[in-house]
């Protein structure tokens, strides 16, 4: 902390009249097992440091990972040169402390329970049990487990300073199946604080199950198909197009969403939520990294569009204050509108009882290439799909190399049901999670 | 950078327990990567990456960790936790760096941390305003810059101990342009490793207009069509098909475990007569090479596939150990945060004998795919996909009507022998892969080349 005061003063002696330092750290242990043996171990401990200060009227940030003071000036002469060319009519504002501070109470890690050997026979086991589902699992080709504490700490000369740290656990499954001459594969992961035995069932069941159920399988007659999304489908799709409810992309007129608010986006029974504070969670935030209290709230209501999501910046554009999701992606970010934990509310229906209603169609059970197939901007996708084919009411059979297409828009406004079964998506992008959800007709292209 | 004796002190411990190889990499990287949006920053900065990353195997055990601690304190606790679930005797090696590596030299003039930011906001501005003087349609021009000026030492127990300095830089220029109330973006991005003399070297107009012209065209484009047909791909950066078909299932991380569709298949025909594919990291001054690998191997150029038999995959240290062969230079790791594994850096399909004209004179009803934006792979069942960013019909050997919206997806081994006519216009572009050991900067290149049938996904 001695830095800081340091870099503060030698910031001062550079003309720089307002500057906040964000300091991120993370220590993690990620291993895995391959064929019974402890494959891979990995350690990490980490430190990283953005500064942003206002130069001549302007903001102007840097980061560094070298931590020693003669980086000091490179650090600051960094941010002047930003600043230099940092020609944005909005001008960001260094915050002080709003309202009352709150003492931030951190989660308890549950995880701390176990020894490092508890966790390691844990995955062992569950490689084991994967392998004796069945003779034709071919290779376990991923069972990992990564434990990581991410803390953030913010201070700035205006006399704001905030801590938050919160520790989280992540299992990943990947599963080959082999029969003649076809392989499939599956894959499954889980966010946790907490090593609960239930979920091997759980990995085991989505990523072997999937595995062993595409075997066999085949493309489908191109068509207008009844469209199921599975839970981590749907999941895995709403989180690509996420940054349509954020006030950069609105503003920037690359969302279909600008001017909507308050009017009918989506069926009824669709609602969106974000919960910084949701159990589970891959987040835990109470305040977001321009020192703003986050909050629970609403993005789309019983089918109605409440709100979007800002940062100071962005809110201040639109005349509206900070929703507290002004957050940095690392310290190698400058501050960006970014979404905690966020999800769809769940109907009351099961995936069985939403394919008996369907009686023909699809169940999408994985997509593909969500990277370049999807356009957020005009809500078209077209997807590598794999599934299940619906006949009167029953899984008839494993479809493979088609592709599906539709608009998000369009969609939102055909939903016909919302599951009860919700699964999150990868956490490595924006953290959302969904139901299955049958949404009507979608366009298959395959044989 | 770090001293010797550190280094043997890290190895001393690291080889305590039993394991019987240690590496250390160590980073230090100043890089400015920023975005703008109407030619001012919008966001990113300019900053340094520092740290080490040490890794230990035993047999096919594998350890790593990193952190940007150097102490040497530090480092030797780093080096004990990871040993710990080694049991074994302490091996008796002899660290003595004899090994003399030279790396391949990519000769650079301008080192990103000596040029003023003022200067390279100017590139981005003069691509902003050559695209929005392109045509009325043209909305908005975003335009990423990027540098980095990566210096890494890595020496190892096997007497390696080599410094590489990796300059390079590039420009990601996206075009918006609307019609009819459609918004379709169309992108370009020329990238080297070099100083920012790069842009001396290039026309930074001429590809800002082509981004535009790009994003204009397919704004006014109708919907692709749906179904089976054979598949025209133009030169150039259109070689990411190939890096996703089959370039990911050569790499040994998933040929090594039996995993990938190519395992166990040297010396067997898995593609057409005219596909030969080269994975080069040694390209001097290209986008993905390096000196040495990220395992500190210097950088050399491997044929995978030469007149459709399978030669050789992409080797890393480790997966060499499993595979009983020898590694490739083909150990690559996006920063100290990641072990290296095997990945692809210029992969690229050799030139053929056709020329444009003749593939598509010769397609009587097919798709010409002009750019391709982004794909992946299932390397187990070779299952690929990848979007289109401009395509056209090709309708009696003409390339006819602009079309948006196409997916295609195929299979890698089925792919490799529907490749029917190879082009002789070879040329290299630049991208990203994303994969285990981060992300990286990778070559992807082709001529002009047909595949008999393909599926394209679409609306209509």
């Amino acid at each position: 902390m001695n830095l800081i005061n340091l870099l503060f003063e030698k910031g001062k002696e550079y003309n720089i009249e307002e500057m906040e330092v964000y300091i991120n750290k993370n220590s993690s242990v990620d291993f895995n097992i391959y064929e019974g043996e402890l494959e891979k171990y990995i350690v990490a401990e980490e430190t990283g440091l953005s500064l942003r200060g206002i130069y001549n009227g302007k903001m102007g940030y840097s980061y560094t990972e070298k931590l020693w003071e003669e980086n000091l000036d490179e650090l600051i002469k960094n941010l002047i040169q930003y600043a230099e060319n940092n020609h944005s009519e909005t001008v960001e504002k260094i915050a002080s402390l709003a309202g009352e501070k709150s003492e931030f109470i951190p989660r308890k890690n549950l995880l701390n329970k176990y020894t490092e050997e508890e966790k390691i026979n844990y995955l062992l086991d569950l490689e084991k049990r994967a392998y004796a589902v069945d003779k034709r699992v071919k290779t376990i080709s991923g069972c990992s487990y990564s434990e990581s504490t991410n803390s953030v700490y913010i201070r700035n000369t205006k006399g704001l300073e905030l801590e938050s740290s919160h520790a989280i656990g992540m299992m990943n499954l990947g599963a080959v199946a082999e029969e003649g001459k076809n392989m499939q594969t599956g894959y499954s992961h889980i966010v946790f604080n907490d090593l609960k035995e239930e979920y091997k069932d759980i990995l085991i069941k989505d990523s072997v199950g999937d595995a062993l159920s595409m075997l066999g399988s085949d493309q489908a007659e191109s068509s207008n198909y009844n469209i199921i999304l599975r839970n981590n489908v749907a999941a895995d799709m709403f989180s690509n197009f996420l940054p349509i409810f954020f006030g950069n992309t609105v503003q920037k007129g690359l969302s279909l969403m600008k001017g909507k608010i308050d009017t009918e986006v989506a069926v009824e029974s669709f609602s969106i939520v974000e919960d910084p504070l949701m159990d589970n969670g891959k987040y835990y935030r109470t305040f977001d990294d321009e020192g703003t209290l986050t909050s629970e709230k609403y993005i789309i209501e019983n089918g109605v569009l409440k709100t979007f999501l800002y940062s100071n910046k962005t809110a201040e554009k639109d005349e509206v204050s900070s929703t507290g999701n002004g957050f940095r992606n690392s310290h190698k970010s400058s501050i960006d509108t970014m979404s905690t934990n966020m999800y769809i509310k769940e109907g009351n229906k099961t995936l069985e009882d939403m394919v008996k209603e369907m009686e023909n169609g699809i169940i999408i059970t994985d997509i593909d290439g969500l990277h370049a197939g999807i356009n957020p901007t005009s809500g078209n996708f077209s997807l590598l799909s794999k599934g299940l084919l619906v006949e009167d009411g029953e899984i008839t059979r494993p479809i493979s190399q088609i592709t599906m297409a539709g608009n998000l828009y369009e969609m939102l406004k055909n939903i016909k049901i919302i599951g009860n079964d919700t699964k999150f998506s990868h956490p490595s992008s924006n953290y959302f999670g969904s139901p299955s959800i049958y949404v009507g007709k979608l366009t298959i292209a395959g044989k | 950078m770090l001293n010797k004796s550190i280094i043997q002190d890290i190895f001393f411990e690291a080889l305590s327990s039993g394991g019987d190889f240690c590496e250390v990499f160590m980073e230090d990287n100043f890089s400015t990567e920023i975005a703008t949006l109407g030619g001012n920053i919008e966001r990113g900065m300019s900053g340094r990456d520092f740290g080490i990353g040490i890794r230990v195997f035993k047999g096919l055990s594998s350890v790593y960790g990193y952190t940007n601690d150097l102490s040497h304190e530090n480092l030797i606790n780093i080096t004990r936790r990871i040993t710990k679930a080694f049991k074994g005797n302490k091996n008796d090696i002899v660290f003595n760096f004899d090994k003399n590596v030279s790396p391949v030299n990519h000769p650079y003039v301008n080192l990103p941390s000596t040029v003023d930011l003022s200067k390279k906001v100017e590139f981005a501005k003069r691509a902003y305003r050559a695209g929005m003087d392109y045509d009325e349609k043209i909305v908005q021009m975003t335009v990423n810059y990027l540098d980095q000026e990566q210096n890494v030492l890595i020496a190892n127990t096997e007497g390696v101990y080599v410094e590489d300095k990796r300059v390079r830089t590039r420009m990601l220029i996206i075009a918006a342009a609307e019609h009819n109330g459609q918004i379709e973006t169309g992108y370009i991005g020329p990238g080297a490793l070099m100083g920012t003399e790069f842009y001396e070297k290039i026309d930074i107009e001429d590809y800002a207009r082509e981004a535009a012209r790009n994003a204009k065209t397919m704004a006014m484009a109708d919907y692709c069509p749906a179904g089976n047909m054979p598949v025209v791909v133009d030169n150039g950066f259109g070689g990411l098909m190939i890096h996703e078909a089959c370039g990911h299932s050569l790499e040994a991380s998933s040929v090594a475990k039996g995993l990938s569709v190519f395992s166990n298949r040297i010396g067997e025909k898995i593609a057409s007569d005219v596909v030969t594919l080269v994975d080069d990291g040694s390209i001097v001054n290209s986008w993905g090479s390096l000196g040495v690998d990220d395992e500190g191997m210097r950088t050399q150029k491997n044929v995978l596939i030469e007149n459709g038999i399978l030669k050789g995959y992409m080797i890393d240290k480790l997966n060499a150990r499993r595979m009983n062969m020898e590694p490739t230079a083909s150990g690559r790791r996006q920063n100290y945060r990641f072990a290296p594994t095997s990945r692809m850096s210029n992969t690229y399909i050799d030139n053929g004998t056709s020329t444009k004209e003749e593939i598509i004179g010769n397609t009587e009803k097919g798709l010409f795919a002009k750019y391709i934006s982004a794909g992946s792979v299932n390397p187990a069942t070779g299952d690929f996909n990848f979007s289109l960013s401009e395509a056209y019909l090709i309708e009696n050997g003409k390339i006819t009507k602009p079309v948006k919206g196409a997916t295609l997806i195929g299979n890698g081994t089925k792919f490799l022998q529907d490749i029917d006519m190879v082009g002789n216009n070879l040329s290299i572009g630049q991208g990203y892969c994303y994969a285990a050991s981060g992300a990286l900067f990778i070559g992807a290149g082709q001529p002009t080349l047909r595949v008999k049938n393909m599926t394209v996904g679409g609306r209509e």
